[in-house]
């Protein structure tokens, strides 16, 4: 057995304080309930169709983010050109302002659209917000899985008489499989949480935090506490899975 | 065949500027340069992984400047093997591949059967970079680039590998062009050679002839050159000089002068008068025991101050004045009985020595 050293001892000790200060309050929520309330909770249907649209929208709000920012991603990863850092600097920007801001800049856009087309108060508000919010995840994730994959790689394969697309989806795209899982992982979990800028573009229909904070300021904590929890494990189960997904696949190293 | 047209392209801190270079069909070129020479920049233009700003790369007579990497059929090898971690060997080898009937002679040239079913993760340096091999000459390319090939194989494989690579050369007779700053590799593989200095070719030729005449003073130092001294050219007048006409014709442009250093004095033939250099290859130099009358004017008495071990051959260090390295094999140290500190002598002909 290796001998506790000082060092060792101070590091486990402030990791330990970090481990509490986010699991005492996790714990709490998800042991705070009783099975048959839980049951009670999960049967009621605007409980079952908030949690279906929070996770369906996310579902959404990611194939997006894959569609369009993982062509952004590979183009900062690389590509130079002029204004590379404003447009880097761009992508950061949902991550550094606070979320109802972002709803706010969001009603702004849409508020004037016709009933017929404007998100606001429809599903497809939930997205866009939630895209809105989370998209930088994926994009710096799969930016450094794109840099991290050898140029050289991508050379020898065009030099194989194999065209650019044909690279990016047979080379490029594999090698970087598990940095955008990760990025992937990031960006739907940072949707479903998403409260701040939803709550201001979409109250209705409600997805689960808007629930959550909907219940607890009409009926108080008891009632918002089985949703909550519902959605803690649901999120814990359903990142177990991906995270061991994401295990499974072999890091990019130089062959 | 691979031509490459007044090729220039600006690369910090110099220019590449190449005026005209010719690799015959089935002739393999190489490239020496010191690191940051710009060899590898050259590959990459040819390749089509950058555009040159002016010139022309011409493969078998078409002009593929503006062509696609991947409409060039110009395969490339780099330092690493870079094969595709997430296939497997026979699916590396066939990437890129329209036709697989080359598939069983490119596996018998190179002895990949064995390793057909593993995957990538597993194998040596020397195995990648044959599959690597492998993989270029399944899609039929008209020109093999190569850089720095055998750089990341261990020395056991090395040896191995390169031969596999004489020996595609020798059954495909593809055209190809390796850089390189490994000298041995480049002498060992190479039909012609280059040098590339600050993006300037400033000698072609034979390998031999590379070798053993040096254009420059900076190409002699970058090959490593032994015996290589600063001094000071005089011209000749006295009698010695008419002798040092007859025995060989000297070439165009140059008259017989003594080399003088501080600690020596050379007969050559020089073109020039005043500060310059003098090369004297190790195979120039004969050594014995007693003075030696014969037609060269060159002749020192020295000592012998180390005795190196290099393989199969034996370096000498010898004071004679200068600092002369000879090369001699390990029967010749026997039967001269040679140890630190043995007296000798040492001659060569003027002609011999390569002056700058």
């Amino acid at each position: 057995m290796k001998p506790i050293t000082l060092w060792n001892a101070i590091l486990s000790a402030l990791s330990g304080i970090c481990l509490l200060v986010v699991l005492v309050p996790v714990l709490y929520l998800m042991f705070g309930s009783t099975p048959s309330t839980l049951w009670e909770t999960l049967k009621d249907p605007e409980v079952l169709e908030s949690l279906g649209l929070t996770f369906f929208c996310g579902f959404i709000a990611l194939l997006l983010g894959l569609l369009v920012g993982t062509p952004l991603a590979y183009l900062l990863a690389r590509s130079d050109f002029k204004g590379k850092q404003f447009i880097q600097g761009i992508v950061d920007v949902p991550i550094v302002i606070p979320h109802p801001v972002a709803g706010l800049a969001l009603l702004l856009v849409f508020a004037n659209w016709g009933p017929g087309l404007s998100p606001v108060g429809r599903w497809t508000g939930i997205v866009i917000a939630m895209f809105f919010v989370s998209v930088s995840l994926l994009i710096n994730a799969a930016q450094g899985g794109f840099q991290a994959v050898p140029r050289e790689m991508e050379w020898t394969s065009r030099s194989l008489g194999v065209g650019p697309v044909r690279t990016f989806f047979r080379v490029t795209l594999p090698l970087n499989r598990r940095n955008l899982l990760a990025g992937a992982i990031m960006m739907w979990a940072r949707s479903i949480s998403e409260f701040g800028s939803i709550v201001i573009l979409v109250y209705n229909p409600k997805v689960a935090s808007v629930l959550i904070y909907d219940r607890f300021s009409s009926f108080g904590l008891s009632y918002s506490i089985p949703v909550a929890v519902i959605l803690i494990w649901l999120s814990v189960i359903l990142f177990f899975f991906m995270r061991t997904l994401q295990t499974r696949i072999r890091p990019v190293v130089g062959y | 065949m691979l031509v490459i047209e007044e090729l220039k392209k600006t690369l910090a801190p110099f220019v590449l500027d190449i005026p005209r270079l010719e690799i015959q069909k089935g002739e393999t070129f190489v490239l020496l340069g010191p690191t940051g020479s710009g060899k590898s920049s050259l590959l990459e233009l040819l390749a089509g992984f950058s555009q040159p700003d002016e010139g022309r790369i011409l493969v078998d007579g078409c002009d593929v400047t503006e062509l696609q990497p991947d409409q060039r059929r110009i395969s490339i090898l780099f330092q690493e093997a870079h094969l595709f971690p997430h296939l497997n060997v026979r699916e590396n080898i066939g990437y890129g591949a329209n036709d697989t009937t080359l598939f069983d002679q490119v596996i018998e040239l190179l002895g990949l059967e064995h390793l057909l079913s593993h995957r990538v993760s597993v194998l040596s340096g020397g195995e990648r970079q044959l599959i690597a091999l492998g993989r270029a000459l399944m899609v039929r390319p008209h020109i093999l680039l190569l850089d720095e090939p055998f750089n990341s194989i261990d020395p056991q494989s090395r040896k191995t590998v390169i031969e596999a690579f004489r020996r595609v050369h020798r059954e495909i007779q593809i055209t190809s062009l390796m850089v390189t700053h490994n000298f041995e590799e480049g002498l060992y593989i190479s039909h012609r050679l280059g040098i590339l200095m600050e993006g300037k070719l400033v000698q072609t030729g034979a390998p031999q002839e590379v070798f053993s005449k040096p254009a420059n003073v900076q190409i002699a130092r970058f090959l490593g050159a032994e015996n290589l001294f600063a001094g000071h050219f005089e011209s000749m007048t006295d009698s010695k000089s008419s002798a040092l006409q007859s025995p060989s014709p000297q070439p165009e442009g140059y008259f017989p002068a003594l080399f003088k250093t501080d600690s020596a004095t050379l007969h050559v033939l020089a073109d020039h008068e005043g500060p310059g250099y003098a090369l004297i290859q190790p195979k120039e130099i004969t050594l014995s025991l007693e003075p030696m009358h014969s037609s060269a004017l060159n002749h020192f008495p020295g000592t012998v101050e180390d005795i190196i071990h290099k393989g199969s051959l034996i370096q000498l260090e010898i004071n004679a004045g200068l600092a002369f390295k000879v090369f001699i094999t390990s029967q010749s140290l026997q039967e001269m009985q040679l140890a630190e500190g043995s007296k000798i002598h040492l001659s060569f002909k003027a002609s011999s020595v390569k002056t700058y």
